[in-house]
């Protein structure tokens, strides 16, 4: 804390003296956690985006309605705790916009408010705020929800009024009950451009990789992650595939049904709650890869990816004990 | 070697009291491979000790990356010195008293 106190000390005094002797390095790469923020937010646009033309105003009013109430709330923590106010840094609206991707188009507004409720405070901030968190906030908010009102996440019941020209039946939930026979109608390249049910921001396959892809490159999530959650998923689904065709789907629909490709570009890779080292991101991805075929295959929820990443965000801090050796030691 | 840099006020990158938000950038440009996300939380809260003993704080070689990589803009070197510093310290009046 004397460091942090003398280190706001400095700065004040940079505005008020001619000249300060300040400590090494004297340049810096110019990252910050806002850019971060609004970067991936630039990311997702294209299935946001996606998703307010396919479900119309609602979905708007869900998008708008969770980004604002997780500024608000994070605004009114920082009252409360009396600490800097953060909404600056991006990452509360980050969260919303996060959340509300994986919403239905019809999702009430109480349910947005006391998600992103839950969300911010329970999910980020009574651990410290952000950096602290051991889980994503999107999905403790999520999980919470999902848990407490059921219904409202059933996309079949919940999107039963929109007839979109494709089929409107939630392709994981035809896969779940009716096997392999029940998900005939869903083309790969319907799955791909978004010709299927889910969240607002979930379903356009294509333009949630263009974005994954944008920030793999600028290096704003760590690809080990997303490339083993992907492996992770597969190669499971593949091995349910070959033991019984008839009953479990092929890994082609694992891949692009649900939450996985949001989850693997913009969940699973939530900084705070994520490994660093090579070796645990790789067990890490895989691990959440594996938990949500299995939840998917053989659990009772028709998806698998929130509790999967959750369950794998908790291996996190023992997981990260698999490091390189350091310089010039040896045990 | 000695030298006097001088920089413009513009040109001085800011430092602030963000906490470590855990990106990895400073695990992946770390020359000496420091877990740099767990030893900057115990400089942190000073404790120097645990800091050195189990996270690698004398593996460090002083290249100042981590600093000039950190997203949060965190004085990650100004820490490393400033531990090394109050390490030497204790180890000195240990030596005297001694």
């Amino acid at each position: 804390m004397n460091l942090a106190g003398s280190l706001q000390r400095r700065q004040r005094m940079l505005n008020h003296k001619k000249l300060i002797v300040s400590h090494a390095p004297f340049w810096h790469d110019g990252s910050s956690i806002t850019a971060r923020s609004y970067h991936t937010m630039l990311a997702a646009m294209p299935a946001v985006l996606f998703g307010i033309f396919t479900y119309g105003m609602p979905a708007l009013g869900v998008v708008s309605l969770s980004i604002s109430f997780a500024i608000i709330w994070e605004f009114l923590i920082n009252k409360i705790t009396k600490r800097t106010i953060s909404i600056g840094d991006g990452n509360a609206a980050l969260i919303g916009l996060l959340f509300a991707m994986l919403l239905p188009a019809t999702s009430p507004w109480w349910l947005v408010i006391t998600g992103t409720l839950v969300a911010v405070v329970i999910g980020k901030h009574i651990y410290g705020g952000i950096g602290g968190n051991p889980f994503n906030p999107v999905l403790i908010g999520f999980a919470i929800l999902m848990v407490a009102w059921k219904d409202y996440f059933d996309f079949n019941e919940a999107l039963v009024n929109y007839d979109l020209g494709f089929a409107m039946v939630y392709p994981l939930a035809a896969a779940k009950h009716l096997g392999t026979s029940g998900i005939e109608a869903f083309s790969t390249t319907d799955l791909l451009l978004g010709q299927h049910s889910g969240g607002i921001g979930a379903t356009f396959g294509l333009g949630l990789i263009i974005g994954g892809i944008y920030l793999i490159i600028r290096g704003f999530i760590r690809w080990e992650i997303t490339v083993s959650f992907l492996v992770g998923i597969g190669v499971t689904a593949l091995l349910f595939n070959m033991s019984d065709p008839s009953h479990y789907a092929s890994p082609v629909f694992h891949l692009l049904t649900g939450y996985t490709i949001i989850g693997a570009f913009f969940l699973a890779t939530e900084d705070s709650s994520s490994p660093v080292n090579f070796i645990p991101m790789l067990i890490y991805g895989a691990g959440a890869g594996i938990m949500t075929v299995l939840i998917r295959n053989i659990g009772s929820y028709v998806d698998g990816v929130v509790f999967a990443i959750l369950l794998m965000n908790l291996i996190n801090p023992i997981c990260d004990k698999i490091r390189p050796k350091a310089l010039g030691k040896v045990v | 070697m000695d030298a006097i840099m001088v920089q413009d006020r513009g040109d001085i990158p800011f430092v602030s009291d963000y906490p470590c938000i855990n990106c990895g950038e400073c695990i992946r440009i770390c020359p000496a491979n420091i877990p740099i996300n767990l030893l900057v939380r115990f400089l942190e809260a000073g404790q120097y000790e645990e800091a050195a003993d189990q996270y690698d704080l004398y593996s460090c070689i002083e290249r100042g990356l981590c600093s000039f990589v950190c997203v949060s803009k965190m004085p990650v070197f100004h820490y490393i010195k400033l531990a090394k510093y109050e390490l030497g310290r204790i180890t000195t009046a240990e030596a005297t008293n001694a």
